[in-house]
């Protein structure tokens, strides 16, 4: 059964047509790379599921209910979650609370007089666990280094425990050496509780090795899909390497 | 932590005793505590919720006349049903502006809570038969549950009660889920959003909290001062003034605004008496500590603690 | 009728000057001039003080030139001596640092020209009146109206036809991409801020005759023209000019027809606009 699925789904920005009729199924628990060269609409795509902007036309349905015009806020809550390219993250903040708003967030916990944040005990054990799991210091974010700040934003979107999870370029700014162990946690963290993901990626062993599927992105249209023997196919390549 | 508790404790005895240094002092400090209250609660939206109010006279205004309004027109002399009432309606008036103004962020926010504080002024200035047009209310012989309550001093303890609940409520309100959640929308909006959480709710949550301390602050002010007019209680520089205390005590800090409150009105009331160009320095002031100390006074010095460390 | 729109040209004129200087200078620089007001005040004071060496009514009709010109100069240093000190540091502290200047300008005003109003309408009797569909008009209050809408055209033409107004509008879009392009992009700060100041403080010289000056005035025509900027869309002088003329005329026919509550329907205009449309009658997205 697919949880989310998409039809010809169209995003303009004037001339760009940075989204051009992607219609995709994702399957619950699959995990789904979208490549592409730059510019390619792999964000905007990330940016209508998500709700971050609204597609000129198209549907979209999440778990078989139309979502295409309902607020991010209420996506998030059906089990849409995400991350994004440039790390968004709580600057004054420290990394435990960053991660404790989604959490509290997803508990429904918004009543001014529940209780205060530091009796949370549960919420907090389970937001340092996520921390570790993911070996980010309990700092002031603003201290955090850029890798741990792509890591937080990755770990605050799984904190929500969402049924899909939209991860732009996980990834991207993490040393080579790192980044196969960082993926690694992410999957397992991904299986562990059935979370379906979309994954904007662009190192091609990452790709190969973990994807369920792989759809290739081309001028805002999926221009092939299929499983990692299309990373050799002649067309696919010749689109990534020209990036 | 240990530390601080002795310190908050030796505050406290102090403010206890300030009304047997005088009248004048206790007059004093009693302004200082109202508007700490009121920068506190402005607090609530810039430092918390990245939202800088130039407006929240409105909510103060709001509160004074409601207290004015009805000692003018309905004889109500009673300060327990003078209070509630300016609670409601300064709740009320924060839900109503509120609307208009959580839609905007930045400049768009801060330009909209001058024009509607704006729109409130010019109504207190023009309907002087509702009013009092610029003349204002005088308010005098208020009860607190049938004990007339008239001297200086015993404003002063009402309000210093008050101040100390306000501070309990609104320190819990921030340490809250809600508190949190204010801080995360203020260091990004965006990702606030992604965290399935509603921004225009929890701004609106905001704006109401600071509306409702700053309307009780107001209706204090009413009783105590015995004297309202739009200019005071109303006006721009009235908003501004809260912004300036806060500013100069620091916004980063829970208790900055306060601090910032009482040297603002101490040095208002000494540079007055003793030079006649307190605008200036309060002009310079304000310049000041954005040129030099922009974390203003505790949020330097919580910058300093913290580096010792 | 023909009073009400004279008086509410006048009026809309005046806003004009002044929002459109708020106006520019937020589009430039993306601050929001909270001493716009008090250079509007400077200028009166500076045509007051101008006017006192003679009678002479060219004096009079030129004062407004060099009120403008010095106010600019003060915008100038202002602008290069505090407000690029602050500039990335976020705009709370740039609000702030004009906001504090309206102070500092308040006791200007107060030790250079003392506590009280002045006005000096001289010239508005040595111009004589002229019949208007046999209503008499004051001719100063026509002139007034031409040289503001001479002065808006003006500022059309520099903006939109010569090469400093398209460096200045470059800027306005992307700074650092006008920059890479070779612009000086801090003396593009300098004369917009000059550019804005000007206009206010020219609005306040031509204002000397019709209403003086009185501390005060700087607060609520701060606030006007916040008004006018926010019904008219940030940053768009095509806005700033409708929404002047379209409060100008409301609170004229108002002031007629509501004297209670005048004001109250320009704020409430303000709200309407802002309900329909959040950024504006010319306003594009926000942020
Ligand atoms: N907000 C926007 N406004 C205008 N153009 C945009 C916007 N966002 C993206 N684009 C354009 O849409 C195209 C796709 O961008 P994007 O989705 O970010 O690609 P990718 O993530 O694959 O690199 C690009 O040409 C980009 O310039
Ligand atoms: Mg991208």
């Amino acid at each position: 059964m697919e949880i989310l699925k998409t039809e010809g789904l169209k995003k303009y920005f004037g001339e760009v047509h940075a989204v051009d009729g992607v219609s995709l199924e994702i399957k619950d628990g699959e995990f789904v790379s979208v490549v592409g060269p730059n510019g390619s609409g792999k964000t905007t795509l990330v940016n209508l599921i998500s709700g971050a902007l609204l597609p000129d036309s198209g549907i979209i349905y999440f778990e078989g209910r139309d979502i295409t015009k309902l607020p991010a806020h209420q996506r998030v809550k059906l089990g849409i979650g995400r991350s994004f390219q440039i790390p968004m993250v709580y600057e004054f903040l420290s990394s435990l609370d960053n991660i404790l708003v989604s959490i509290l967030s997803r508990n429904g916990y918004s009543n001014i007089f529940h209780r205060t944040v530091d009796k949370f005990e549960e919420e907090r054990k389970e937001a340092m666990e996520l921390l570790n799991t993911f070996s980010i210091p309990l700092k002031l974010v603003a201290e955090l280094p850029h890798g741990h700040r792509k890591l937080l934003d990755v770990a605050m979107a799984l904190a929500l425990q969402p049924r899909l999870v939209l991860l732009d370029e996980p990834t991207a700014g993490i040393s080579l050496e790192e980044r196969d162990q960082v993926m690694g946690t992410i999957v397992e963290v991904l299986k562990d509780r059935k979370i379906a993901a979309v994954i904007v990626e662009h190192d091609m062993d990452i790709v190969a090795e973990y994807s369920d599927r792989i759809l290739v992105m081309h001028d805002g249209k999926i221009m092939k899909e299929g499983g990692k023997e299309i990373l050799e196919d002649e067309e696919v390549r010749r689109i990534l390497i020209g990036d | 932590m240990r530390d601080f508790r002795i310190v908050y404790l030796a505050i406290a005895i102090i403010l206890f005793c300030i009304p047997f240094t005088g009248e004048y002092p206790t007059y004093l400090t009693g302004l200082a505590l109202l508007f700490g209250i009121s920068a506190l609660a402005l607090n609530v939206l810039l430092g918390y919720t990245g939202l800088l109010s130039f407006g929240n006279a409105l909510f103060f205004g709001a509160g004074a006349y409601t207290v004015g309004l009805l000692i003018k027109h309905y004889d109500i002399a009673a300060i327990e049903i003078l209070f509630p009432a300016s609670i409601a309606t300064s709740f009320a008036v924060a839900v109503a502006v509120g609307f208009i103004c959580v839609r905007h962020t930045r400049i768009y926010f801060t330009m909209l809570t001058i024009a509607l504080a704006s729109l409130f002024y010019a109504l207190a200035h023009k309907l002087r038969p509702i009013t009092g047009g610029d003349d204002g209310i005088r308010i005098y012989d208020t009860y607190l549950f049938g004990r007339e309550i008239a001297s200086v001093t015993e404003f002063y303890y009402l309000i210093l009660v008050f101040f100390f609940a306000s501070i309990l409520v609104l320190r819990i309100i921030l340490k809250s889920p809600f508190g949190l959640t204010l801080q995360a929308i203020r260091d990004s909006e965006m990702r606030a959003r992604f965290a399935g959480i509603s921004i225009t709710k929890y701004r609106l949550g905001s704006f109401i909290v600071s509306g409702v301390f700053t309307g009780m602050a107001g209706a204090l002010y009413a009783l105590f001062l015995g004297q309202i007019s739009p200019d005071d209680v109303l006006g721009l520089t009235r908003s501004g003034e809260f912004v300036a205390m806060t500013i100069l005590g620091g916004f980063t800090s829970f208790t900055g605004p306060v601090v910032g409150a009482f040297v603002f009105t101490y040095l208002k009331a000494f540079v007055s008496s003793a030079l006649i160009y307190w605008y200036m320095v309060a002009g310079i002031i304000i310049i000041g500590v954005v040129l030099f100390v922009p974390l203003g006074i505790m949020g330097e010095i919580e910058r300093r603690l913290l580096w010792r460390r | 009728m023909i009073p009400q729109i004279i008086n509410g040209l006048i009026f809309a004129s005046i806003l004009f000057l002044v929002a459109a200087g708020l106006t520019i200078i937020f589009g430039i620089l993306r601050v929001v001039n909270f001493s716009h007001g008090s250079f509007y005040l400077l200028g009166i004071y500076i045509a007051y003080s101008i006017t006192r060496f003679s009678q002479d009514p060219v004096l009079y009709l030129a004062s407004p030139f060099i009120a403008g010109a010095l106010a600019g100069a003060v915008g100038m240093a202002f602008e290069r001596g505090l407000l690029s000190r602050v500039y990335g540091r976020g705009e709370l502290f740039e609000l702030l640092l004009t906001y504090g200047m309206i102070f500092v300008f308040i006791d200007v005003f107060r030790i250079g020209w003392g506590t009280m109003p002045i006005s000096d309408p001289t010239i508005t009797f040595k111009l004589g009146t002229v019949s208007i569909a046999g209503y008499l008009m004051p001719l100063y209050n026509l002139y007034l109206i031409t040289i503001a809408a001479i002065l808006a055209l003006v500022l059309w033409y520099l903006l939109f036809k010569t090469r400093v107004g398209m460096i200045i509008r470059a800027t306005s879009f992307d700074k650092e991409v006008t920059s890479s392009f070779g612009v000086n992009v801090n003396r593009v700060y300098v004369l917009t801020f000059f550019l804005g100041c000007f206009l206010a403080g020219f609005g306040g010289g031509l204002m000397l005759p019709v209403t003086g000056a009185w501390i005060g005035l700087d607060i609520d025509m701060l606030i006007l023209g916040l008004v006018v900027v926010v019904v008219g869309g940030l940053g768009s002088i095509k806005g700033a000019l409708v929404a002047s003329l379209l409060i100008g005329l409301v609170r004229s026919f108002g002031i007629s027809m509501f004297p209670a509550i005048e004001l109250a329907i320009v704020y409430v205009i303000m709200i309407a606009v802002l309900i329909v449309k959040p950024s504006g009658l010319f306003g594009g997205v926000e942020h």
